[in-house]
Parts: C-alpha cells; structure tokens; sequence
C-alpha cells in the first residue's frame, strides 16, 4: 500500500466516522463499512509512513485543541492555508506544463517537413530530410522542446 | 432468527464498531473535534495532507499527463470549496465572539453556524473526487 492509498484509506474511515449522529454526522454508521474499516486498521496503525505520521500528528493536535478546549487561532488557519496554496501551486503549476507540451507538440505538428528541417537546422539538430514528419517531431521533442 | 443468537450478532458488530471507531480515532482528526470550529479545522487540515500528497504525486515524474490533469482539476475544485470553509469559519469566529459578548443574537450565530457546517458537507464529497483522481493515478 503506498503512502496515497493509506492517506485515502484513512479518509474513508473519517467518512465513516462523520456519518455518525454521536460524532455530529448524519446518519448511522453501516456495519459494511464498519467492517470494512476493521479490515485496514491493523494495517493502517503498523504503518510508519510519512502520511501516517502526519495524520497521527495532526490528530493529536486536534485532541489537544479539544481537550483544552480552545478554538483553532487564526496563525494556525494561516499556516494551513499557506501550505494548501503551496501544495496547490505545486499540482497546478503540473498540469499547466503538461498542457504547455501538449500545444507545443500540436504546433511542431502542424508544421511542413520543410519547416521542421529548418527549424532543426536553427537548433543544431540533426535531422534526415528523407526522415518521416513523426521522425522529425520526435527529434526535436528529444532536443529538448 | 433467533432473538437471543440475534442479539449476540448484534452484541458482536456494536462491540466491533466501537472498536473501529476508537481504533480509527487515533489517525481521526475529526473524530478528536468536539465544537464545530475544530470539525472544519480538522477536515480542512485532512484536506491538506491529502493536497501535499498529491502535490508530492504529481512532482515525482511517475504520472501521465492526463493523470496529472485529473489530479490537478479535483485540486482545483475542492480547493475553492475547503478556502470558502476557512473563510466562513473565520467569519464564524467573529460572530461567535460577537455572540458571546452580547453583541448579536442567537439567530445570526446559529445562522453562520449552520453555514460553516454546509461548507463542511460541501467539501467532503469534493474531497472524495480528489481521492478518486489521486487513486486514479496511482
């Protein structure tokens, strides 16, 4: 089980927790699911991976939040926020370059066999002009575009 | 059935839900929240560790572009939906305050409070796509 899984794992255990009316949920717990939860707990708490070590820490955290207590404090909703905006840019900034290859190799694509020699030439790629057009896109994907 | 084998049944999955659920609570932020402030905290934060995990997937060079782009637009709706419940728990915060302190009635303070909570709801299943695109990917 990798360190996703086991996070995604442990959600579907709070999902199961939050369907419980003594836990402040909707509706009663299913006992599939509670079964289900059984199934991956002894798993789950014999991990030592780095997903499971935050969640056991942030849990803590809340436990002592409530056994004090208190309420969240606006630093601590801060530090969260920032790092959800890090991890966010990070995915996003992912996606966006996968979109930026995409459109480049359309527009490597639309190009002539004669264009895409010259464009090769521009760049110090070495291309056959008896080369393929697939040939030659690839190449100057290979170089680095 | 029978009503004493029944009862046994049932004895059995009581004492195994309850197992479950204190077992589960000790990687259970949400479960540890007792007021409704602490639930957002606590779900916003699970949202967190799973967005860094994702974040950390997509980074690792393992994952194709139409995974990375499934990950990246479930990111980007739970995202608008967990900032809309910071925000509205922080407005809670001012109220309750406000509440508190005599300053305005019960009605406005149950009615933020109700909000906070549908933004709670609101996030969960969005929370789940994201999961599901994570997963996906794997």
């Amino acid at each position: 089980m990798g360190i996703i899984e086991l996070v995604l794992v442990a959600i579907k255990g709070l999902s199961v927790v939050l369907n419980n009316p003594a836990l402040g949920g909707g509706s009663s717990v299913k006992l599939q699911e509670a079964s289900e939860l059984l199934s991956f707990l002894g798993e789950l708490l014999t991990r030592g991976d780095e997903a499971h070590e935050e969640l056991v820490a942030f849990t803590k955290v809340v436990e002592e939040m409530a056994a004090k207590g208190r309420q969240p404090t606006t630093a601590e909703w801060n530090t969260l926020r920032g790092r959800s905006d890090a991890a966010h840019d990070v995915i996003q900034a992912a996606a966006a370059a996968t979109t930026e290859e995409e459109t480049e190799q359309v527009f490597l694509e639309e190009l002539t066999k004669a264009e895409l020699l010259e464009l090769a030439e521009k760049e110090g790629v070495s291309i056959s002009s008896s080369a393929t057009k697939a040939e030659m896109v690839s190449a100057l994907e290979a170089n680095g575009r | 059935m029978n009503p004493i084998r029944w009862n046994h049944v049932q004895t059995f999955y009581m004492l195994a839900i309850m197992f479950a659920l204190q077992a589960c609570a000790i990687t259970d932020p949400i479960a540890k929240a007792e007021t409704t402030e602490q639930r957002a905290f606590a779900t916003y934060g699970t949202f967190v560790i799973i967005e860094e995990q994702a974040a950390k997937l997509v980074s690792s060079g393992q994952l194709s572009d139409s995974a990375v782009r499934a990950i990246a637009r479930a990111d980007a709706q739970v995202k608008s939906v967990a900032d809309s419940l910071l925000n509205a728990t922080l407005e809670f915060t001012v109220i309750r305050a406000e509440f508190e302190a005599g300053e305005t009635g019960e009605e406005r303070f149950v009615r933020a409070m109700n909000e906070l909570n549908s933004w709670v709801e609101r996030a969960r299943p969005l929370i789940a796509n994201l999961i599901t695109a994570v997963r996906g990917a794997e």
